[in-house]
Parts: structure tokens; C-alpha cells; sequence
């Protein structure tokens, strides 16, 4: 305790002035403040001048404090919230603007969407029994589709991808050749024809497809094509009049030449037969046409048969196959008869 | 000093609401404090309407920064010390010099008188008078110290913060300040005329009105 006290005794008027603890006794004086103070005069008595001295000087220290009308208190109030009120506003803005993009990104993602999902779409075309369709395809290459098939197409491909079709049934492509430059082939140049079990690749080219009765056949006319079956690692290609059959009931292949005109006269609604028996012409009854064909008598599916016939009008059709096979056709509404 | 204390607590609650986006606590501050801005800026001034549009800059910005501000042990300090660079820069367009030059000379004038309610004898009057006249000697720091110090009872450490002073530059300040103004009390016979022992009594007396 003493030495508390000894540090005050040779304190001057000044020295408690700038004492921080004297100044917190006369601001804020309490019971402890009190009893020290008094101790340190009763200790040293010669510093209560001093202790006074300071008191004095340090009670004149004191300034009226002027005071502004409430109503301006209030005035400057009111404008501070008032110029604080646009940034409010600005945060409104801000958050409509967070809305604004949010919206606009939503709306970009949904187009974007919609735009792949129109591009990603399919066209297909399916033609009926006795329907005959040409197309053209977003390329330009040329379809014929015969009847009972069908094909299907992305509208807007991918830049650089290449062209692709599916196909079943029979159909004739004159594909457009898009590298007609010599530069090297690129993706976008190629043509791809999809069937169940192999993949037809072109440039450009004429030639006819056809899917029917559990095979599938490539008649190439002109240019060059290569088919690659799914379950042949090793590529085939053709050459015009090349025909290729794989049969899916036996997983086999064939190769023939052919007159590749003739695999396409359909297009042309014309059928050519040349040694063709009956049982093959009843197969192309069946599959363009969609009836069902009875024979009376198996003897008659060895008959054969030569020359082009249209095929524009079944009924002439039909009158000529019976004139030639010398047969009797009878057509109710699903089912043709052939007897003798 | 509980008083003062709870006080002190009550004014960070204020404050922590305030950061935390509550704008009545600032108001409540905002009034608290306004006569006290008010006459520190004034004192700096010398113009009503600068000094106040110091106080709503002041309150604007504290309301535009609000993510800013940190937290603090005394709200009066933090606000004064934001306050004094708004009101010098306020000085500083209304074309003064700082006011160490010369022609600053007669910045931060004051004069000491009574505070409301408070009756002086005649013999404490004539002192403030002549402390009056003293400080006027004294540079505009020196007097701006002694505000700080005594009149709004800020801390060395305070005070020298608000200044850009080191406390010992500070304490060195306001001791030829504190050293100025005390020849003023040879000017009275009281310590002539009050023995010793009378001191006590009459230290507890003005002790009521201190407090």
C-alpha cells in the first residue's frame, strides 16, 4: 500500500491533473476512490494543497454544452435515412438485377435445351403397303422409299458429324458427295446408313438397301461403299454391281453381282422378273403390298416368270401376273388367293 | 462506476445491433450522443450548419459502411474519432489552413463556464475566466488535448489515437497545457485561506457535485 501512495509524494498541481487514476476519482468518484484519496492526505498531508489545487483547476474545466433544438436533431435524422433510402433502393435493384440474371440464365439453359432436344429429334418416315416415297434429306442426298418401310434422320445434324440414316424395309440413296475436293475425308463427308446388323458407309454414291425377309442387302450402283457388319471386325467393300446379302437367320454372308438397275426398278413402279419364280414374286406381294398369299396348290410356287410389269395399278397387276403364270388370283381384303 | 460500466455495456449492445442491421439502435445513439458532436465539431467550425452537416455525413456513413465497422469497447470514441477527420476535412474545404499554421491560431476556441445547473461562487467564475483567457494563449492542439481530456474525459491513450499522436507526445502536450493553466489558481488566495484540515470536508462536498 505504501508504495501505492509513495509515487504522489512529490506529486505538483500538474502532476495530479495528468494522473489518470486522480482524474477517474473526480469524474466518477466512489466509495474505494474516496477512501484512497483520503488516505493519501491523511499519509502525506503535505499534498493536500496540491489535491485541492488540481480538484479546483480540474472542476473550471468544464464547458457548457450547447444545445440544438430537437427539431433539428430531428431534421438531420430524417436526412440521414433519407440519403441512406436510395442505397436501399439500390439494393432492391440489385437483387432485381440477381432475378433478372437468374431469369436469363434460366431462360438460355430451357433454349439451350429445347435447341438440342430439336436437334437431337428424329424425323422418321414411314411409308404404307403401296405408298411410294421420295425424300430429301437435309443434305441434300436423295431417298426413294418403297413401300412398308421406313427411315429416320436427324433434321439439323452436328456441325462435323456426319450424316446419318436408319432404315428399314427397301429404300434407294443418291447420297450427295460433300468432298469433292480431294482433301482428306473428314466426319462431316461421310454418309452412314444404320440397318440392324451392319452399317453402310458412303461418300457418294448410288445404291439400294433393303431389309426385308430377315436379311439385309446392299446393291451398290455407283461409287463406293463400305459395310461393316457388327459382328465383323473386317470391313467389305463394293464396287457398283456388287451385291451383299447377310442372312440373319443363319448369321451368313453373300456376295453376288447383279444388274444393280434392276434391284432398284421398284422406284420406278416397275417390276422386272426375268426366270423369277412364283414364290418370289409372292414375297413381293406380301412385303409392298401387306396381303397374305395363299396357294392352292404347291405345285403352282415352281412357275416362273419373265419380263417387266408395272406396278402402278394392283389390278393391272394382278390381271398380269395371272395372264403370264396362267393362275387365278382372287383378292378379298386382307388375303390373296393364287389357285390354278 | 457500476453505473458507468452498464452504461458502457449497454452502448456495445446498441452498437452490435446496429452492425447487425437494426437502424433504431443507431438512432438511439444518433441521440445520445448528437449534443456532444455537436459541440466538439462547433468548437472546430465555428459554423452551425457545416457542423451539422458533419454529423450527417458522419451517420450516413456509418450507415452505408455498416458491414464494415467492427466492434467496440466505447461507441463515443469510435464516433468521435470518425467525426474529428469528417470535420477537418470540412475545415479543410471551407479553405483553412491546418490548424498548426498561424492563421489557425484562434481554431478550437472555447470558453470554460458552468455546466447547466451548476451554481459557481464568484471566486470559481473569476477562475474559469482567467483559464479562459489562458487556454486562448495555448496552441489549438494543446486545446483540443484539454477538450478531449477533461471536458469529454477520453483516455491518454484516446486522445492520442484521435490525434495521431504517441500517448507520450500526448502526456508531453498536455502537461505544458496543464502547466499554463495552473498559474491561474496563484491568481486565488483559497489555498491560503483553507487550512489542511478543512480539505477533507470539502473534498467530499464537491465530490456530491462531481459526481
Amino acid at each position: 500500500m505504501v508504495n501505492l501512495y509513495a509515487k504522489y509524494y512529490q506529486y505538483t498541481i500538474s502532476d495530479f491533473l495528468l494522473d489518470e487514476d486522480f482524474l477517474l476519482w473526480i469524474r466518477q468518484p466512489d466509495e474505494a476512490r474516496d477512501n484512497f484519496w483520503h488516505t493519501l492526505v491523511t499519509t502525506y498531508p503535505h499534498l493536500a494543497d496540491n489535491i485541492a489545487g488540481a480538484r479546483k483547476l480540474a472542476a473550471a474545466l468544464q464547458v457548457q454544452k450547447t444545445q440544438a433544438p430537437n427539431a433539428t436533431k430531428q431534421r438531420i435524422w430524417n436526412a440521414v435515412t433519407a440519403s441512406v433510402a436510395p442505397s436501399a433502393k439500390l439494393r432492391r435493384m440489385k437483387r432485381a438485377a440477381w432475378w433478372m440474371a437468374a431469369a436469363a440464365v434460366l431462360l438460355i439453359a430451357g433454349g439451350l435445351t429445347v435447341f438440342q432436344f430439336l436437334r437431337s429429334n428424329e424425323v422418321l418416315i414411314r411409308t404404307a403397303y403401296g405408298e411410294k416415297r421420295t425424300l430429301t434429306l437435309p443434305d441434300g442426298s436423295q431417298v426413294v422409299l418403297n413401300a412398308n418401310s421406313q427411315i429416320k434422320y436427324k433434321p439439323r445434324p452436328k456441325k462435323n458429324a456426319p450424316r446419318e440414316v436408319w432404315v428399314t424395309g427397301e429404300a434407294w440413296f443418291n447420297v450427295v458427295h460433300k468432298n469433292k475436293t480431294g482433301t482428306p475425308v473428314v466426319a462431316a463427308d461421310r454418309f452412314l446408313v444404320h440397318l440392324q446388323n451392319m452399317q453402310v458407309e458412303v461418300l457418294g454414291t448410288t445404291f439400294t438397301i433393303n431389309t426385308r425377309r430377315n436379311q439385309e442387302q446392299v446393291v451398290l450402283q455407283t461409287g463406293k461403299v463400305k459395310v461393316q457388319l457388327k459382328t465383323r471386325p473386317a470391313p467389305i467393300y463394293l464396287l457398283p454391281g456388287d451385291l451383299i446379302r447377310f442372312n440373319k437367320d443363319s448369321q451368313t454372308l453373300s456376295k453376288a453381282i447383279t444388274n444393280p438397275a434392276d434391284c432398284s426398278l421398284w422406284k420406278e413402279n416397275r417390276l422386272k422378273f426375268d426366270n423369277t419364280p412364283l414364290s418370289e414374286v409372292i414375297k413381293l406381294i406380301e412385303d409392298n403390298y401387306g396381303y397374305s398369299v395363299q396357294v392352292t396348290d404347291s405345285s403352282l410356287l415352281s412357275r416362273t416368270l419373265g419380263g417387266t410389269l408395272s406396278s402402278n395399278d394392283q389390278q393391272i397387276l394382278f390381271k398380269a401376273l395371272e395372264n403370264m403364270l396362267d393362275v387365278r388370283i382372287t383378292k378379298t381384303d386382307q388375303t390373296i388367293t393364287i389357285s390354278k | 462506476m457500476h453505473n458507468n460500466q452498464n452504461e458502457h455495456i449497454e452502448e456495445q449492445k446498441l452498437w452490435d445491433a446496429f452492425r447487425k442491421g437494426d437502424d433504431k439502435s443507431l438512432e438511439i445513439i444518433y441521440r445520445h450522443y448528437f449534443d456532444e458532436l455537436y459541440n466538439y465539431g462547433n468548437k472546430w467550425l465555428n459554423d452551425i450548419s457545416l457542423t451539422e452537416d458533419s454529423i450527417q455525413d458522419l451517420f450516413i456513413k456509418l450507415l452505408r459502411t455498416r458491414q464494415n465497422l467492427s466492434a467496440t469497447t466505447s461507441v463515443k470514441y469510435y464516433l468521435f474519432r470518425a467525426f474529428r477527420s469528417i470535420v477537418l476535412d470540412k475545415l479543410k474545404s471551407k479553405n483553412k489552413t491546418g490548424y498548426i499554421d498561424e492563421a489557425g491560431k484562434t481554431l478550437f476556441v472555447f470558453d470554460l463556464s458552468p455546466e447547466k445547473n451548476m451554481i459557481l461562487k464568484e471566486e470559481e467564475r473569476s477562475l474559469q475566466r482567467r483559464l479562459t483567457i489562458a487556454l486562448d494563449a495555448l496552441t489549438p492542439r494543446q486545446r483540443e488535448a484539454i477538450f478531449l481530456r477533461y471536458i469529454e474525459g477520453f483516455s491518454y491513450d484516446e486522445v492520442a489515437e484521435m490525434m495521431d499522436l504517441t500517448t507520450k507526445g500526448t502526456y508531453k502536450l498536455m502537461a505544458r497545457a496543464i502547466d499554463a493553466l495552473k498559474e491561474q489558481l496563484k491568481g486565488t488566495a483559497w489555498h491560503l485561506l483553507m487550512p489542511s484540515g478543512i480539505i477533507i470536508p470539502l473534498i467530499k462536498y464537491f465530490s456530491k457535485f462531481m459526481g
